[in-house]
């Protein structure tokens, strides 16, 4: 057959679900770690205990590789099943109205630009507290250092806003996912749509939380 | 309710393939409210034949909601505004007087304009003689009950069966995917003993003719299950995928 793809559509999107998903796990996994700030006795030891440990995992430079990984390619095959779906209607309608009631807003129509913002934060992020290239105070205990990132008035706007949409990207992208892995029947699927709805709110009000204990309470 | 109502329709005109197209807007009186969607675009098309114009091209054929030739987008919603009807099913009490109604196309690179409101769907055509058979030799009409089916099954495949590949869930989907389509049509057979010889090679055969005809990659939004005139479920590909990865592991998809 000629010019025969390597992987069908299908195939693409169980890979953007198993990336997806695997990125879920790792943000919960972050999550947990995080709350560990609201345990404030012993100037934070919970916390820094948890982040020394973390960082001198030997196997850490591998999970960082496999993180990267999973991000290009989640990024790069969404960027790509977005543009072949571009091309499939080149001329769009005059009048467009959903007929499940929902809004050109809703979670599933705005994946690319929820999953844009998140990067933003994401790189912010890195570049404040993988690379310290905004703050590097040095001799700081982990807690600290983010202390010092989240009384940042940039970043804790920043961070609140990317936790918030990470949460409306996995509104949708949480139970989609096992969709696209081809889990479930009918009943099953109304089971993972409430663990999604679950999850989602979850991950934006754990993670937007803290920048906005930092910036209201812990002048 | 009043026995009849007056519109303004804004309606797509296009003379041919890849020509540009513009609305054009009709006003229409008195029109019952028992007609037909379709019926009232043959009040209007009768009108405009009998000013000397040219009558808007649409498809229907068996205005019973079975054959899966209509099929308009109204007012941007797929067949209109009701869930599990389709446009020849569609009736002018829905609207009400003054309403301006418009109407436009399926929109798909792969489903071309011919003319007006008419599209070429023979994309659908080419997926299903990619895979949407039986070739096998099934033998004479067995006798009844001599193959047993599990009533589940029978009834899942009778329920993907009752697609009429109109295409309302590639007009109503954003990403212009074929799927639901596909599923139906996919686990259609899957489901049936008859059909499960030639599953592996049927889901990968279909799932890439799909792709080669253009159409776009679903993302679950269920917009197509909404739009269905025939209530084909979602699960149909949830199903598929399934179907897709059991054929991909066999390693018989490609035979
Ligand atoms: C921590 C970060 C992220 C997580 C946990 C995450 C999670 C997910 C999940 C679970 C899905 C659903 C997959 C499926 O339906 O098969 C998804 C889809 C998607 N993601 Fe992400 N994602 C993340 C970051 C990003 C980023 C940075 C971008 C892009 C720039 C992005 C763009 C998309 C797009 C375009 C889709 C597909 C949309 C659709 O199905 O309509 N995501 N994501
Ligand atoms: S004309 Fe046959 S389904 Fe509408």
């Amino acid at each position: 057959m000629k010019g025969k793809p390597f992987f069908s559509s299908v195939v693409q999107k169980l890979v953007i679900g198993i990336t997806g998903l695997l990125l879920c796990g790792f943000v919960a996994a972050h999550l947990a770690g995080n709350l560990l700030l609201y345990s404030t006795s012993d100037r934070y030891a919970a916390f820094n205990k948890y982040a020394t440990t973390l960082h001198d995992m030997t196997l850490l430079p591998a999970i960082e590789i496999g993180l990267l990984v999973l991000f290009v390619v989640h990024i790069g095959l969404t960027l790509r099943m977005q543009f072949q779906s571009q091309k499939a209607r080149p001329e769009g309608y005059a009048v467009q109205k959903s007929k499940q009631g929902r809004g050109a807003l809703a979670a599933r129509n705005v994946m690319h630009l929820s999953g844009i913002v998140v990067l933003a934060f994401v790189l912010l992020h890195l570049a404040d507290l993988r690379f310290g290239l905004r703050f590097n105070e040095a001799g700081l205990a982990p807690a600290q250092t983010v202390l010092q990132v989240l009384r940042d008035p940039i970043s804790a706007m920043f961070y609140t806003v990317g936790s918030l949409l990470l949460g409306y990207h996995l509104f949708h992208g949480f139970q989609s996912s096992f969709q696209s892995l081809g889990f479930g029947g009918e009943r099953l699927t109304r089971i993972v749509k409430i663990v999604g709805i679950l999850f989602s709110v979850a991950i934006a009000v754990g993670f937007a939380s803290l920048p906005i204990w930092v910036t209201l309470l812990r002048k | 309710m009043s026995e009849s109502i007056n519109v303004t329709l804004k309606v797509w005109r296009q003379n041919g393939p890849g020509e540009a197209g513009r609305f054009e807007t009709y006003p229409l009186e008195n029109v019952s409210t028992h007609a037909s969607f379709l019926e009232m675009l043959d009040i209007l098309n009768e009108k405009l034949i009998n000013t000397g114009k040219m009558p808007v091209a649409f498809d229907s054929d068996c205005r019973e909601g079975i054959c899966g030739s209509c099929g308009l987008m109204i007012d941007g919603q797929a067949h209109g505004p009701d869930r599990e009807t389709a446009t020849c099913q569609l009736h002018m009490r829905r609207f009400s007087d003054g309403d301006t109604i418009t109407i436009e196309p399926w929109r798909a690179r792969s489903f071309p304009i011919l003319k007006d409101l008419v599209v070429d769907r023979s994309a659908f055509d080419r997926i299903i003689e990619a895979g949407g058979y039986n070739s096998i030799n099934a033998g004479n009409a067995p006798d009844a009950n001599a193959i047993l089916i599990p009533k589940i099954d029978a009834e899942a495949a009778m329920d993907a069966a009752a697609c009429i590949g109109c295409g309302a869930c590639v007009a109503a989907c954003k990403n212009a995917s074929a799927l639901l389509f596909v599923s139906a049509k996919v686990m259609h057979f899957a489901r049936l003993p008859q059909g499960k010889p030639e599953r592996e090679t049927r889901v990968a055969r279909m799932v890439a003719k799909m792709d080669e005809e253009g159409f776009g990659s679903c993302t679950n939004t269920t917009e197509c299950e909404a739009a269905c005139p025939k209530g084909i479920s979602f699960s149909n590909i949830v199903s598929l995928r399934r179907e897709s990865m059991r054929a991909q592991c066999s390693g018989r998809s490609t035979r």
